[in-house]
């Protein structure tokens, strides 16, 4: 049955304009004669504030019982079980979103917008396992990171990953949390949370290219122990630098150590550092030369990365959606593009004269340049430090757990001798 | 071999130094909370789209990371014309009144007819079969009363902390809101009830 | 997971757990990968069969369109939607409960190849005599050198990236227009040349009322001068000043013409070519229509050209193209056709196409001197043949559009609708006119209307003043005067009517083919035939036919009314009426 033509016409007539964005009512909605009552259209409300509550306080206890399981009862398998639940909860269950480490993003947002509160949760998430680790070391990557449990959890032959190899894929956690601090700060995005191999996996659910890298990450994972912790995590960076300076820490003996090389091969995280001779004269003069020469360079490398960064800025600001939109606009009025897109489109029907996006899109890339300058800086002093820690010569009597590397995940202690010792003292004494 | 007085020097020298950097760290961490908290909401933030400013892309249904999106259609009763030729409903130039699915612009099947009274008709989602693809809103909006829009359902949505609909929203119809309020209404929308009306 | 007990065990026991441990391991681990190969199978096939477009139900929708009553067609598109509907929602579930099954799977995998690998650990057997002497600094060396290849490579990264970008990326939009030319004609300037499609502000009303009544084109009387032009086409002359515009096309060439208004020497032919966009394939227009049916414009600084492809270009008076651009192929069923008009500083272009439900139509202001755009408006409008004016209101400038279906007037500064009337049907050729205060408009198979411009929003119900049915033309455009209002159709009927009533007044049918809109001059009108007749009529109330003149070449644009001197184009010549100078 086709439609008269009177219908067509009336649906040709009521053709509204294409810029309009708003609901005209076109037809009065009816009063009905039989008293036909409309439907209620539902709402459902997410879920209730204080269930983030209880994750805080979840997260607390978790950090409070890994501290103690990793400092006080040195128990590799309770700190498994711990680490089993925290993946189970904090992963599967909260599908590992929000995540302290993505919270670094918030908390950069809310200090560089001032039109961005970020929810007291969010800041929890933050500050507690960097409060934790600042008195008890990184007790949050062993057993309460849900990243780092499903990464041990497929840890099973590890690979010791040579010593030089490390120190130059470490300088790639301190580029990601740069990344990531300038991408949330512009508002581009939340790029921590947009690379995040193993959220796919949380949520049992995502587009094939994240299922695919977090299946890479764990393949890898098989044998090289933690790769996104120890090379990429950027909340690693300031569990790094405040573990350096905690109060208490790991260590591999409960006592003193032996010198027995037991544990030499023991952390698959290559975190514990052996004891080393003082140097001579002659190679504290030429570490000391070595020094200065570093020292002098340092400033060079910080300006040279900040003349690359500023140089990088203007496609950088790329991620950001209104610096692309400009640059289409533009393109497309320049005549220097064919057609439009729909993000082209959507911006021409909302009226708003194109002067005032590549105003928009301007002030934009001028943040990108000193941003990208000041991350560019921040490379190069990353660089740079490095290279004068590797100068540093420390001398090391025992063997010990490296501060700012060491996970506390407790897997030396069943190599140390004297620990063994300890647990069978305590064994026979009831 | 270092003498014994200086080894404890040393150490105590180092030892000096971390506790004043913990002191510095304990106090930067504070100030920081401090600040953050100043800036902070003790509710949660949940995303939300606006439906004046979608577009009706469709993205909604492919850019989601659950599958079905979290994204569904949703119908304001009180803003329907109630209309026998429902431009949501129908493909435009529909071979016939009914719902045959040669007629129905929802390729899912997504939406019910049902006869009122002469000449109404109520439209009606089943939520579980929507996914969120915008093709009944467009229909609505351009030649009806808009009734129909897209919205974030709450009881699906995981609240990633990056929404990835979000990023992809053509024209950046995604925002965060309160979640008190995690709902957007169209203009027009009768946020109080029509009082010449009983709604159940 | 090794934790402070004995690493001996009992031999056999130990090699049968171990035994264990490795079937359990592989039998979870091939499980596992089918189910991933599966759930990829699953994403795949999903990809293909998306009920959200599929190929299969369009083309059956399409097929039962063109035969509606095919009972079985439609029972087979049901059948298809069903099909397609129940396998999404089965393929969904399948995805759901398969991540399950993997995780569950992967779980047993990992857990029997650790509980293996823990059964299998060596004792810790430490190799060598210890760290040596020196391994340290070596080691730390080493790491030095890493670290700044590390760095190296970083810094190799960025610089490619931003070297890699630059030639994407566009110039800063600020940059590079410097201070553009915003300067415009004055009104008494405009009035006095013949800047566009029937003159200025597009009324076809000549400024003098002086112009010839009789020439000969065969015989060479009356006749100035008169110049073969390269390329035909139907557009009108332009006249500005000492120089007379025109355009022309074939399929593949486009090309402007200026000629010397006083000896007709044509002064300069240039080439609209290798414009970046300009589409490969020439579009399918009709033959009358050609490639070139648009009349240019000028603002006294720069004429303006557009073609059937999309090409716009603009040129100085002396030749030099200044800029150009492609604004994609029209779709357009016969040729776009819409003739250019300024305002101030902006050249605008009305491009419509397709019908009002595709919404590719749109009204672009480009800036005169440098081509970019001002601003652009989209239309709900299909196809429109005709050219918008700019009239002056009591509350200011507006520019009048006629489409189907609505008549829209736009604010020329800024682009935005003022008021739209949904009267028009058919399609629409006929440009529209402005007198009275009222935007005169007609349309054969649709209505004739005056619209009053003081409305705003949608203003079909009110703005109508009076509508007319008979002899709407559907290609020459109207012409009115404060009193008449008269109609010209294509088989060369004239209708009369009173302006401000829409009152018939009197109508006489020449029975010959008529393309040129008319034009007034003075109290008289000027109409030229198909045939090249100029037939001069009295501005009155009752018909009166004044002279006759002929050109003897066939005329399909309107002639152009300038000092005194009437400039008629020719199938084939450019023709300049008028005393010899």
């Amino acid at each position: 049955m086709k439609l008269p033509a009177s219908i067509l016409v009336a649906l040709a007539v009521l053709v509204g304009s294409a810029g309009t964005a708003l609901a005209i009512e076109r037809f009065p909605p009816p009063d009905f004669e039989s008293g036909h009552k409309l439907p209620t259209t539902q709402y459902p409300a997410p879920h209730a504030v204080a269930w983030e509550y209880v994750d805080v306080a979840a997260l607390a206890v978790a950090l409070a019982l890994a501290s103690a399981l990793a400092l006080r009862v040195r128990s590799r398998r309770a700190l498994f079980v711990l680490m089993l639940a925290s993946l189970a909860y904090f992963g599967f269950w909260r599908k590992g979103c929000v995540c302290p480490i993505g919270a670094i993003q918030n908390v950069t947002l809310a200090l560089a917008d001032p039109g961005y509160r970020v929810p007291l949760v969010v800041v929890a998430f933050f500050a507690l396992p960097l409060g934790f680790t600042l008195v008890f070391g990184r007790s949050f990557c062993a057993a309460v990171c849900p990243l780092g449990a499903l990464q041990d959890a497929v840890l099973v032959r590890p690979v010791r990953v040579p010593a030089w190899l490390e120190q130059g894929l470490r300088v790639l956690p301190y580029v990601y949390l740069g990344a990531a601090v300038l991408f949330a700060a512009t508002g581009s995005a939340f790029v921590i949370c947009q690379y995040d191999p193993f959220v796919a996996i949380f949520r049992l659910s995502g587009s094939l290219g994240m299922v695919l890298l977090g299946a890479a990450f764990l393949l890898v994972g098989l044998v090289v122990g933690r790769p996104y912790c120890r090379f990429l995590c950027p909340y690693g960076v300031l569990l790094g630098w405040l573990s350096r300076v905690s109060k208490w820490r790991v260590t591999i003996t409960p006592a003193e150590c032996v010198h027995c090389r037991l544990c030499e091969d023991a952390c698959p995280f290559g975190a514990i550092q052996t004891p080393t001779e003082a140097p001579t004269t002659d190679e504290r003069a030429e570490g000391r030369r070595r020094v200065g020469r570093l020292l002098v360079l340092l400033p060079v490398l910080v300006a040279v990365g900040g003349v690359v960064g500023w140089w990088l800025g203007p496609p950088m600001s790329r991620m950001h959606a209104t610096v692309r939109l400009a640059e289409r606009v533009w393109l497309e009025e320049e005549g220097k593009v064919e057609g439009d897109t729909d993000e082209s489109q959507a911006f021409r029907r909302t009226g708003r004269p194109s002067e005032e996006l590549y105003a928009k899109a301007l002030g934009l890339r001028g943040r990108f340049a000193v941003g990208g300058a000041a991350l560019g800086a921040w490379v190069g002093l990353v660089v740079g430090v490095k290279l004068l820690a590797l100068s540093i010569r420390r001398t090391r009597a025992d063997y010990e757990a490296d501060r700012s590397t060491c996970l506390a995940c407790g897997r030396c202690f069943a190599y140390c001798p004297v620990e063994r010792d300890r647990l069978k003292k305590r064994a026979t004494h009831g | 071999m270092m003498d014994e007085s200086g080894d404890d020097r040393r150490v105590a020298r180092r030892e000096f130094l971390r506790s004043s950097m913990r002191g510095a760290c304990a106090f930067g961490l504070g100030g920081a909370v401090g600040v953050l908290a100043m800036r902070s909401r003790p509710d949660e933030l949940v995303w939300q789209l606006d439906p004046d400013t979608c577009i009706q892309c469709g993205q909604c249904a492919t850019e989601c990371v659950l599958m079905p999106s979290a994204v569904k259609c949703v119908h304001a009763f009180a803003m329907c014309g109630y209309c026998e030729l429902c431009t949501g409903y129908f493909e435009p130039e529909p071979n016939a009144l009914n719902t045959g699915a040669e007629n129905q612009l929802c390729p899912v099947g997504a939406i019910q007819r049902s006869f009122v009274e002469d000449p109404y008709f109520e439209y009606t989602i089943d939520e579980a079969l929507c996914v969120g693809c915008g093709k009944c809103v467009k229909g609505c909006r351009a030649f009806g009363n808009g009734s129909l829009f897209l919205q974030v359902r709450h009881d699906l949505c995981l609240n990633c902390n990056e929404c990835s609909i979000a990023a992809a929203c053509p024209s950046q119809a995604f925002r965060r809101v309160p979640a008190a309020q995690p709902y957007l209404y169209p203009e027009g929308y009768p946020l109080e009830p029509r009082r010449d009306r009983e709604t159940s | 997971m090794a934790d402070a007990h004995d690493a001996t065990h009992d031999a056999p026991l130990a090699a049968a757990a171990w035994r264990g441990a490795v079937w359990t391991a592989a039998v979870a681990g091939a499980f596992s990968l089918v189910v991933a190969a599966l759930l990829l199978a699953n994403h795949v096939k999903g990809l293909a069969l998306d009920p959200k477009d599929s190929q299969a139900v369009a083309e059956l929708k399409a097929r039962l369109s063109a035969r509606p009553t095919d009972g079985s067609l439609k029972k087979e598109l049901r059948a298809v939607d069903l099909r397609l509907r129940r396998d999404y929602f089965r393929r969904t579930a399948f995805a759901s409960r398969g991540a399950w099954l993997l995780v569950g799977g992967l779980a047993v995998f990992l857990v029997a190849l650790k509980a293996a690998a823990d059964l299998r650990k060596a004792l810790p057997m430490p190799q060598g005599r210890g760290p040596e002497r020196g391994e340290e600094a070596r080691s730390a060396a080493r790491g030095r050198r890493w670290v700044t290849a590390a760095g190296t490579c970083l810094g190799v990264a960025a610089v490619v990236m931003a070297v890699g970008s630059a030639r994407v990326r566009p110039p800063r939009p600020s940059e590079g227009h410097g201070v553009a030319d915003v300067s415009y004609p004055s009104p008494e300037e405009i009035a006095s040349n013949w800047p566009r499609f029937r003159g200025p502000g597009g009324l076809g009303v000549a400024a003098s009322a002086d112009a010839p009544m009789a020439w000969n084109g065969r015989t060479g009387e009356g006749i100035a001068w008169k110049t073969p032009v390269p390329l035909s086409a139907p557009n009108s002359p332009v006249v500005w000043g000492d120089h007379v515009f025109l355009s022309g096309a074939t399929k593949t060439r486009r090309e402007v013409y200026c000629f010397d208004a006083s000896s007709g020497k044509l002064l300069w032919q240039k080439p609209v070519a290798g414009i970046p966009g300009s589409p490969a394939k020439p579009p399918e227009v009709m033959d009358a229509t050609g490639h070139a049916a648009s009349t240019v414009a000028t603002d006294g600084r720069r004429v303006y050209a557009i073609f059937a492809n999309g090409d716009l270009a603009a040129f100085e008076f002396a030749g030099r193209r200044v800029w150009a651009r492609n604004l994609g192929k029209p779709d357009n069923s016969y040729g776009h056709a819409s003739s250019l008009t300024t305002w101030r500083h902006l050249l605008l272009v009305l491009f419509d196409q397709a019908d009002e439900l595709a919404g590719k139509s749109k009204l672009i202001a480009f800036e005169g001197a440098t081509g970019r755009v001002a601003w652009q408006t989209p239309r709900p409008v299909g196809s429109t043949w005709a050219t918008p004016i700019v009239v002056r209101t009591p509350s200011g400038e507006q520019i009048a559009t006629v489409g189907v279906p609505w008549v829209i007037a736009y604010d020329p500064a800024t682009g935005r609708e003022l008021w739209k009337a949904d009267i028009m049907d058919g399609e629409v050729a006929p440009s529209p006119i402005f007198a009275n205060g009222m935007v005169l408009v007609a349309q054969a198979h649709s209505i004739a209307a005056a619209l009053r411009t003081d409305g705003r929003g949608d203003v079909t119900e009110t703005a109508v003043a009076w509508t007319a049915e008979d002899g709407l033309p559907d290609t020459c455009s109207p012409l009115a005067t404060g009193e008449l209002f008269v109609l010209v159709t294509a088989e060369g009927l004239v209708t009369c009517y009173d302006a401000r009533t829409g009152k018939m007044l009197w109508e006489h049918d020449y029975e010959t083919h008529c393309l040129a809109s008319p034009t007034l001059v003075g109290d008289r009108v000027y109409l030229v035939t198909f045939k090249g007749v100029t037939i001069v009529l009295a501005a009155a109330r009752e018909f009166r036919e004044l002279a006759r003149a002929e050109l003897g070449e066939q005329v399909a644009a309107t002639p152009a009314f300038v000092g005194g001197r009437i400039y008629i184009r020719g199938t084939k010549h450019l023709f300049c009426i008028g005393k010899k100078p």
